[in-house]
């Protein structure tokens, strides 16, 4: 073989042994690495020492479908005088979450993990994850940040895209005004109940250990939602997260459920176990036949009078 | 006139007070004494109550059936219902507003009207049903298609005086098309013994036909559903992906692979996270 044949077929092949495949790999990637979304984590006022304040975690999903989002939030802090008051839902665009906002201390730093989602999916500019109520006793700098925050697209694939962000730093200040408390503000203008919610029942041997369940998931645009309460039949109520296992596997009663959000508005729904139906279906042919019937009843009624009628007089006449 | 009035209203009489009850071997309904199956995860099941309206044609199943614990079954919901392929042979699936679909192949109605063999599979939902249980005993009065008298196919059944086939006929025909022997008067000579003439296709034959490729198509679906195949995000295989499924995978969140579900690893990557979560979300409320 000649040279010159030798180079073109190599060079092809490289074209097609490498580059080719490569462009392949960076073209499956691409909509992965092109796709991003932003993570702004913002406060409205200066807070100062003794303060309440409220931290708001928001996405913009920068054009992208998304419909579910993990990671976490890091507060580190100079001193060790910061701490996590409350965590609120309350009009978060995520309505489901295989993990709540949780705390978690690793040394100075308080970490907040979660993982949450909606079926309708969102793409928002400024779309509210979850709201911190943080507070401090001492003057100290606090540093909040995105971490390995991570947003999946409602594109069926669960096509993971990368979120960036920047960290809010705060400096905490020692202050002689009277300290505010917006995390109580916020709560107090709270009168609506959460959303209506759907009860649905289950049973599954992998949940609960096959055990009869009922699942729900309010969501509340206020304050957010603060918990269940659950009363079965004439049993007692009964404190409960979004299952709740039937304490009578046999016979099921009627269920209560009430949700309440942070400021003590509780939304009431109700559970029936199927019962039969007191009143017999209405069908066509039951309509038809009670028809004929009356109508048959009818007949038989003026027939006999008027057959009687006759007798009478006939018996009238052979007198 | 009074003989004529009192006929009049005992026929009127009898007309109203008789039941109408529309069964026949074709149109079938269930026997009062026997109605009862045993569901797996359903408990007894009444195919007879009071307003259950359970018929069973020559190619479906209507009506409902009540289970004690989980309520109405519907035989013929949307998108589903009950088939029979004319030789007692049940498939497809009747709806559950609690438990999802339920798995009807496996069951026969024998040539008495009785039901027998168990439906389905096991599954964490309905589960199977059982008509041959000790105490189950299910029977109607629909009769399978090749057991039944069909007048016009050549063959005499029981109650038939006569079947030609397509030779039934008004006279000069020896046999109606009602299968009963016609008299057609004196004259003519007897003419020599007729030739039988065996039945063509006839109507029936054509509808049987094309019931037995209806049924194939269903079957070839419900040994698909009825498998352990996963369907998406529909871990319990009720074909619906809600709260129930949600629960299901926060059962196995995060958890170590291999999973006692093996469908809550939607995209099969030996983990139970975020991913599956978005498929799910993806997948939400709509029916699999």
């Amino acid at each position: 073989m000649e040279y010159s044949a030798m180079k073109q077929k190599l060079s092809r092949l490289s074209f097609f042994s490498v580059i080719s495949p490569g462009l392949f790999v960076l073209f499956i990637l691409c909509p992965v690495i092109s796709r991003a979304a932003t993570i702004s984590i913002t406060t409205e006022a200066a807070p100062m020492v003794a303060d309440t304040f409220l931290v708001r975690i928001n996405l913009n999903t920068d054009g992208a479908e998304i419909n579910a989002i993990e990671g976490g939030i890091e507060i580190s802090s100079s001193g060790e005088a910061v701490k996590v008051q409350d965590i609120s839902l309350g009009g978060s665009a995520l309505e489901l979450w295989p993990d709540k906002p949780s705390l978690s201390v690793e040394g100075k730093k308080v970490m907040v993990y979660f993982t949450g989602g909606t079926p309708a999916g969102f793409n928002k500019a400024e779309a509210l994850l979850f709201t911190l109520a943080l507070t401090t006793t001492e003057p100290e700098d606090i540093i909040i940040s995105p971490l390995q925050l991570v947003a999946y697209a409602s594109d069926g694939q669960g096509s993971p895209m990368a979120v960036s962000g920047d960290s809010l730093n705060l400096k905490i200040e020692q202050s002689t005004a009277a300290p505010k408390n917006e995390w109580q503000n916020f709560v107090a203008v709270d009168h609506l109940p959460p959303e209506s919610f759907r009860i649905t029942f289950g049973q599954d041997p992998y949940v609960a250990a096959g055990q009869k369940f009922l699942s729900f998931n309010a969501v509340d645009s206020g304050s957010g939602l603060d918990h269940y309460e659950v009363s079965e039949g004439d049993r007692p109520t009964v404190r409960s997260n979004d299952m709740y296992i039937l304490a009578d596997q046999t016979n099921p009663a009627a269920v209560k459920v009430v949700a309440y959000d942070k400021a003590g508005n509780g939304r009431e729904e109700k559970w029936q176990p199927p019962q039969a139906p007191a009143v017999p279906r209405v069908t066509k042919i039951n309509v038809i036949m009670a028809v004929i019937k009356i109508i048959g009843l009818i007949l038989t009624l003026i027939l006999t009078a008027i057959l009687l009628i006759k007798l009478f007089k006939w018996k009238k006449i052979k007198k | 006139m009074i003989k004529f009035l009192g006929l009049l209203v005992f026929i009127t009489w009898s007309f109203t007070s008789a039941t109408a009850v529309f069964a026949s071997a074709a149109d079938g309904t269930i026997e009062t004494n026997y109605k009862y199956a045993w569901g797996e995860n359903l408990d007894w099941l009444n195919f007879g109550c009071d307003t259950c309206n359970v018929h069973i044609t020559d190619s479906t199943l209507t009506g409902y059936v009540w289970s004690r614990q989980f309520g109405w079954i519907n035989l013929a919901p949307l998108n589903g219902g009950v088939t029979n392929n004319c030789s007692g042979q049940l498939g497809g699936y009747a709806w559950s507003t609690q438990l999802g679909w339920i798995d009807f192949s496996g069951v026969t109605i024998n040539s008495s009207g009785k039901f027998s063999g168990v439906s389905g599979v096991s599954t964490p939902t309905a589960g199977k049903i059982n008509f041959s249980c000790t105490n189950c005993d299910v029977r109607t009065d629909w009769r399978p298609c090749n057991t039944r008298a069909v007048c016009g196919d050549g063959i005499i059944d029981s109650g038939e005086a006569c079947d030609s086939g397509v030779n039934n006929g008004v006279c000069p025909k020896t046999c109606s098309t009602s299968c009963a022997q016609i008299s057609c008067g004196g004259g003519g000579g007897g003419g020599g013994g007729g030739t039988y003439i065996p039945p063509v296709a006839s109507t029936t034959v054509s509808t049987t036909t094309v019931t037995m490729a209806t049924t194939t198509t269903t079957m070839a679906t419900t040994t698909v559903a009825g498998t352990s195949v996963c369907n998406g995000a529909d871990f319990n295989h009720d074909y619906f992906v809600n709260s129930i499924d949600f629960s299901i995978l926060l059962a196995f969140w995060k958890t170590n692979y291999p999973y006692k579900n093996p469908c809550v690893d939607i995209n099969g990557d030996k983990k139970v996270n975020s991913v599956d979560f978005s498929i799910l979300l993806y997948q939400w409320n709509t029916r699999r």
